[in-house]
């Protein structure tokens, strides 16, 4: 397994991830809205595959310690590489908040690069009278992504 | 005719016949946009006519400099070997494209309006009565309707694989299709049942298709294609000859037909022996 690890505004200690994960590439990014830096990421993983020639096929985006390692490593042997689903680390009850902030629909997650990419381009969709938001459970921005993930064809899912 | 402010053309494939095509290329772009962009990926070999010819920069530059445009960046990089079939070759060159033009979005701050992807060594001749209706986001110009005998089982399935106007998100999209890969095992099987399955267009259709992209040519029809008529360019075309000025298919088609496909069985063509890396 050869995986992209993200850290992403990351809380916590990274070292326990890392020496866990034992990634082939570390990307940290600090840019503060998720679009914006899910572009600036896949930029990064598509630039060490395609042109650096590096083998990468798992990406782990993480914001926190809750990467659910064991289970993942479980579930990854049975994920195809042209897989299109985000596996999300979850937890429940889910979407999970604690009242005072908008939900973390996506949280950390696992996912194959090409799925990355896409996010990553979400920033550009159009969105203007497309988005049918039915609480203020989540941001405007958790929006969009879920909203561009179904309309490509992709899915998500919690790691049992 | 619709002017756009900033586009990008992903010139990606094979070198082959591009100091032949670029006049040709060039034209059609001229007038487009305010500015036009142009991204040029291809191998640093090119083997068209059966032996494996270096590729430079300066190979990739002089057809620029002869017609006094600029590309705005360009990479020629090392063979990736054997893939399934050579939609996934040219595939990885389409996305080497798709990033350089990402990154120029990024480190400028914008999106372009409409991105085209296209091939170095294709003749695209102009329509005078193309429209360039802008493609929103999820459509692309660039399939054709189901035409005589080009039907589902003929292997064709509408999607020529030469062409694609987008805009920026969609072009992001598409070229992703290297990622696009099924089981080694439906590959084995399916590889000696029947070989349609894992052509360009079945390919290219069937991952469209998937990602619930939808062709602009079914509401516009034909008249409003952005060009009248294509083929790739053959080492056999003359090279005083003016292809603006031929009769397409009494005299191109047949140059296009008559070159054929000799040379699969090398390097890593189709027919060859060399083992498939991606497996």
């Amino acid at each position: 397994m050869n995986i992209a690890l993200i850290f992403h505004n990351f809380v916590g200690d990274e070292s326990t991830v890392i020496n866990t994960v034992n990634p082939v590439t570390i990307i940290r990014c600090n840019t503060p809205g998720k679009l914006l830096a899910f572009r600036d990421i896949s930029l990064d993983i598509d630039e060490q595959i395609y042109i650096e020639r590096k083998k990468i096929d798992w990406v782990l985006y993480a914001t926190d310690a809750n990467i659910r390692w064991d289970d993942f490593k479980q579930l990854s042997k049975y994920v195809e590489i042209a897989s299109d689903t985000v596996y999300l680390t979850g937890r429940n009850p889910w979407p999970w908040h604690d009242g005072k902030e908008p939900a973390n629909m996506l949280g950390n997650f696992y996912c194959r690069p090409h799925l990355f990419t896409v996010l990553g381009s979400v920033y550009k969709i159009d969105t203007e009278g497309k988005l049918d938001k039915k609480s203020d459970l989540v941001t405007d921005d958790i929006t969009k992504l879920i909203y561009g993930i179904n309309r490509t064809g992709f899915d998500f899912k919690n790691i049992p | 005719m619709t002017k756009f402010k900033r586009i990008a053309v992903i010139l990606a494939g094979e070198f082959r016949t591009w100091p032949r095509a670029a006049e040709y290329l060039f034209k059609l772009f001229e007038d487009r946009a305010e500015q036009v962009d142009y991204y040029f990926v291809t191998w640093n070999v090119c083997t068209q006519t059966g032996v494996a010819k270096p590729i430079t920069d300066h190979d990739v530059l002089a057809p620029f400099q002869k017609h006094n445009v600029k590309p705005y960046k360009y990479l020629v990089i090392d063979p990736i070997g054997k893939q399934r079939t050579t939609f996934w070759n040219h595939a990885w060159l389409v996305k080497v494209g798709n990033i350089l033009k990402r990154r120029t979005e990024q480190e400028e701050d914008f999106v372009y309006d409409q991105v085209i992807e296209t091939r170095p060594d294709i003749y695209l001749k102009r329509n005078p009565t193309s429209r360039w209706v802008p493609c929103k986001d999820f459509e692309y110009e660039g399939g054709r309707p189901i035409m005589g005998d080009s039907n589902y089982d003929s292997g064709f399935l509408t999607m020529p694989d030469h062409y694609f106007r987008t805009n920026s998100y969609t072009n992001d999209i598409v070229s992703n299709r290297y990622s696009f890969k099924k089981s080694k095992e439906h590959y084995t099987v399916t590889w000696h049942v029947g070989w349609q399955f894992y052509n360009h267009h079945w390919t290219l259709s069937n991952y469209l298709i998937m990602r619930l992209l939808k062709p602009r040519v079914y509401e516009e029809g034909w008249p409003t294609r952005d060009y009248k008529y294509f083929c790739p360019i053959r080492p056999n075309f003359p090279e005083d000859m003016n292809l603006d000025e031929q009769h397409e298919l009494h005299v191109l088609q047949p140059l296009f037909d008559g070159w054929g496909r000799p040379y699969d069985h090398l390097f890593y063509g189709p027919q060859s022996n060399e083992p498939i890396v991606d497996l």
